[in-house]
């Protein structure tokens, strides 16, 4: 495993803050981080993400590769997009997921501007969803990981930062 | 006074649009990418574009649209570092917004577009 591999502190912890502040400035809804568990052996690492419910994914590349994975519950999706576009949702609709999605798309942005002060610059992909219960995802292998619970008042969710060496 | 978004997220879109109706703002034209933006600009006043989109980006969207039209484009996108700032305005945006927003700042942005 080469040092590039190794997620920086600034690097994960830059995703993790975004994500408190953009569910608040564009949800109005309040998390707080529960929880970090970094994956930078290969005794901790696993290729594959048991997910939750909903699934945003964004990629990263440049000068530093990789991805960001949020993985919500519907209740938490529904409440966070309900927040965004000021209605209520009852189930997962079309809405649902392009919200998610952009919402991982916002905090991946803010946490590149905080970065490239630092000197930490990479371009984002467009964001994608998946959408299914108790769905998992194949990350890439030789890739190190950042894991960050989040608790909302409707429940928990996480988000994983992903980095692959150069 | 007719406003295009250009977004290829459909609740971004939605976000905007109800901030423009919050400053009485409703004849609203939509774009889901730069290249239907290209196709719509030509009725609209004023321009609110998204930066990374597929099929054809925003800065391209707005260096395309500058060939041929002065409408005042405004820049709205997650992309908030001094380079990309720069970089847009260069390629012919009048003024930028980054995301997260308040929606009152979409109103002033026209405001000041329109002075």
């Amino acid at each position: 495993m080469t040092d590039s591999c190794i997620i920086t502190d600034d690097l994960a912890q830059s995703f993790a803050d975004s994500t408190v502040s953009v569910l608040w400035k564009m949800a109005e809804m309040k998390c707080v981080c529960s929880g970090r568990r970094e994956m930078n052996d290969d005794s901790q690492h696993s290729d594959v993400v048991d997910c939750l419910d909903i699934t945003a994914i964004i990629g990263f590349s440049g000068r530093r590769r990789g991805s960001v994975i949020m993985s919500m519950t519907n209740e938490i999706a529904q409440q966070a997009v309900g927040g965004m576009l000021g209605v209520d949702f009852e189930e997962i609709n079309s809405d649902v997921c392009d919200g998610v999605g952009e919402l991982v798309n916002v905090i991946a942005g803010s946490a590149k501007t905080k970065l490239q002060v630092m000197d930490i610059d990479f371009d984002l992909s467009i964001p994608n969803t998946v959408v299914g219960q108790n769905h998992q995802i194949k990350v890439s292998s030789g890739a190190r990981s950042t894991h960050f619970d989040f608790a909302t008042s409707a429940g928990a969710f996480f988000i994983e930062v992903y980095l692959r060496g150069n | 006074m007719k406003i295009l978004v250009v977004d290829d997220s459909a609740v971004m879109r939605k976000i905007v649009i109800k901030a423009l109706a919050q400053g009485g703002h409703d004849d609203i034209l939509e774009a889901a990418n730069g290249k239907e933006g290209l196709a719509a600009a030509g009725q609209a006043d004023v321009v609110f574009t998204d930066w990374n989109m597929p099929v054809m980006d925003g800065l391209t969207f707005v260096r395309e649209l500058r060939k041929s039209s002065q409408v005042p484009i405004v820049m709205v996108t997650t992309e908030g570092g001094k380079k990309q700032v720069i970089e847009a305005l260069k390629s012919g945006a009048n003024d930028y917004i980054v995301k997260p927003f308040k929606p009152g700042v979409l109103i002033t942005k026209i405001d000041n577009l329109l002075k």
